[in-house]
């Protein structure tokens, strides 16, 4: 990979880690990001390669700075083998007394910027109870705090990967419900090939499956995005975090829904109808620009109108629905315009449309192979003696309908 | 033909899918021309539960067409890597497609990643990861059984996928090879004793190569 793509530049989307939190940010001008209550001055991570990681230094209440070091002098773990442990927990009372410390007193450790593992040694030596603690629980303990207190962070670079544990993780109801195994089900269901050309109508999804196809896609790849009015490219936001090159976003082809659907009419009428939804969504700030970006978007438009027409007789490779609303229309639409013998694939987030779908689809035709399934995914914590499921997981990924069309010809 | 690209039109020596129900799908070599086990030629005629295809017949046609067969009908589909692990011959134990997915996306390819995969198995994976890394990237699968290793290799000449290659190696004992050293993006084992090729499978990896 080229190196110098590596390099954080101002305005990139970054991940931080810090401990076993992300954020996704992105770079603004002020380089300065609030996490933890803490405020975090970032210029120092501009020009430096992603995955570095750095200790935050403070310079005065608050406000932290950030020191590039080495991750493997990284030590926030203190050595348990002179503290003695005890075999149970019956002599230990949960009453709020066993730190000696108080709050005051620790909080007060950390604004004078003593680093985490004096915090650590402190809490343990002041700790009542940490030698009564069985080793488990001590190793627990420490854990605990020195997440609360860690003074490393780790700026990451975004990938489809991370931001589906970054995104799907913080508020899954925002992408509908979408789990990992099932976004990854959705590009091997509709064999997804870097140099095919696909139509994708996403929508309230924050762009997230539209992403991880772009990032498969190669530049002789095409992707037709049927955009809705009120879910612009702007508001997209996994699609902006991946940081695409210009030339990787001119696979991407964005295409008005209404214009995609309506295509009887002339290219006239179209651009009229366009005008006016200029004129309409505009608000007071941009009318300034009015002129210009009018312009713009009849040259976007016909843009569109040629790829729409280009359709008709290049028709797409495969076909990816993936929506709130009921999807049964959409795919019946749509179904035209992907040659015999290529997959399709609905993602939804309840079954009972896809039901209905499902045995529409079986008196057709022009369709075989017609599946409608959900995953199982179960993750696991990986320890030695306690490797059990996760306490707490989601009981749902969505269901995928997928098939492959036919022709009778 | 290739797996990793589309076509309209069924042409001789394609691998085509032929789809009677979801529970009844074959991989068909089509070639008009057959020998039997006498070794003389006879014309390819493909026997399923509802008769018999004349494989001769579907030349020309359209991928997707309907075939009429003695007695009854059947589509003939573009072959996909997940309808070939759906119908590929088995030598070993496969994986199917909901872990193909998730193994692709863990392991983050994308076209133009070069990735390592021991071992190859009957193919069922390598299919979908040269399908992923093409046109620039590439597959180095390795197994230990000779046999595989040859059946696997006319498996994807035939399938027109040029971006693989797999060699006959105890990746366990003997390593990845000196000429893939600090090139791989992604290493995927499946092997008896994975713990074995780990140690080797960190000089494949890209120095800069960083999973956290």
């Amino acid at each position: 990979m080229d190196n110098e793509f590596d390099k954080i530049q101002n305005k990139d989307y970054v991940i931080i880690k810090r401990g076993n939190n992300f954020l996704l940010h992105q770079l603004c001008k002020t380089l300065r990001v609030k996490y933890f209550k803490s405020d975090i001055d970032l210029s120092n991570i501009v020009g430096k390669p992603f995955w570095s990681t750095y200790r935050m230094e403070l310079k005065n209440k608050n406000n932290y700075t950030l020191e590039l070091c080495n991750s493997f002098d990284i030590q926030e773990n203190i050595n348990l083998d002179n503290i003695d442990s005890g075999i149970d927990n019956r002599n230990i009372q949960d009453d709020n007394n066993a730190q000696i410390l108080t709050k005051e007193k620790i909080l007060g450790m950390r604004d004078n910027g003593i680093s985490s593992q004096d915090i650590l040694h402190e809490l343990v030596k002041n700790s009542k109870t940490f030698s009564h603690k069985t080793e488990f629980a001590q190793e627990k303990y420490l854990r605990k705090k020195s997440k609360k207190y860690t003074d490393y962070i780790q700026i990451l670079k975004p990938n489809i990967r991370l931001l589906s544990e970054v995104l799907l993780h913080q508020s899954p109801t925002q992408y509908l419900g979408l789990r990992v195994d099932t976004l990854s089900q959705i590009v091997t269901a509709v064999n997804f090939q870097p140099e095919g050309k696909y139509i994708i109508y996403e929508n309230n999804c924050q762009g997230l499956v539209t992403a991880t196809l772009l990032n498969l896609l190669s530049a002789k790849g095409k992707l037709l995005n049927i955009v809705t009015f009120n879910y612009p490219f702007h508001k997209r936001k996994a699609l902006k975090a991946m940081n695409f090159s210009e030339s990787k976003l001119q696979c991407l082809i964005n295409i008005t829904c209404s214009l995609f659907f309506e295509n009887d009419k002339n290219d006239e009428d179209n651009l009229k109808v366009d005008t006016e939804f200029v004129m309409n969504s505009e608000d007071l700030k941009r009318k300034l620009s009015f002129q210009d970006s009018s312009c713009k978007r009849t040259k976007q438009k016909q843009i569109e109108i040629e790829e729409i027409r280009r359709l008709q007789t290049e028709k797409a490779d495969g076909l990816i629905i993936v929506c709130k609303e009921d999807p049964s229309e959409l795919l019946k639409e749509m179904l035209q315009f992907i040659f015999p013998s290529r997959s399709f694939v609905v993602y939804n987030q309840f079954q009972e449309p896809l039901i209905k779908l499902y045995s529409e689809l079986r008196h057709r035709q022009d369709v075989v192979f017609i599946k409608l399934f959900e995953n199982w995914l179960r993750s696991y914590q990986v320890l030695p003696n306690r490797t059990h499921p996760e306490i707490t997981m989601s009981g749902t990924g969505g269901y995928l309908l997928t098939g492959i069309t036919v022709t009778n010809d | 033909m290739s797996f990793s690209n589309f076509k309209l039109y069924i042409e001789e020596g394609d691998t085509v899918i032929l789809y009677i129900n979801p529970h009844n799908m074959h991989a068909i070599e089509v070639k008009s021309i057959v020998l039997n086990k006498n070794g003389e030629e006879v014309e390819n005629v493909f026997q399923t539960t509802f008769g018999a295809l004349k494989v001769q017949s579907l030349i020309g046609k359209k991928y997707g067409i309907k075939v009429t067969l003695s007695k009854g009908w059947a589509h003939v589909l573009y072959p996909t890597s997940e309808l070939w692990t759906l119908t590929l011959p088995h030598r070993t134990q496969i994986i199917y497609t909901p872990d193909i997915s998730m193994i692709l996306f863990e392991l983050e390819l994308k076209p133009g990643s070069v990735v390592i995969e021991a071992g190859t198995g009957s193919g069922s994976l390598t299919h979908s990861l040269a399908r992923t890394v093409y046109p620039d990237g590439y597959v180095y699968s390795f197994d230990f059984h000779e046999n595989r290793v040859l059946v696997a290799e006319k498996e994807f000449a035939n399938h027109g996928i040029t971006n693989v290659s797999i060699k006959q190696r105890d990746v366990c004992t003997e390593g990845y090879g000196e000429e893939i050293e600090y090139i791989a993006d992604a290493v995927f084992l499946d092997l008896p004793l994975p713990w074995k090729a780990v140690i080797h499978a960190m000089k494949c990896i890209k120095k800069t190569g960083i999973k956290y």
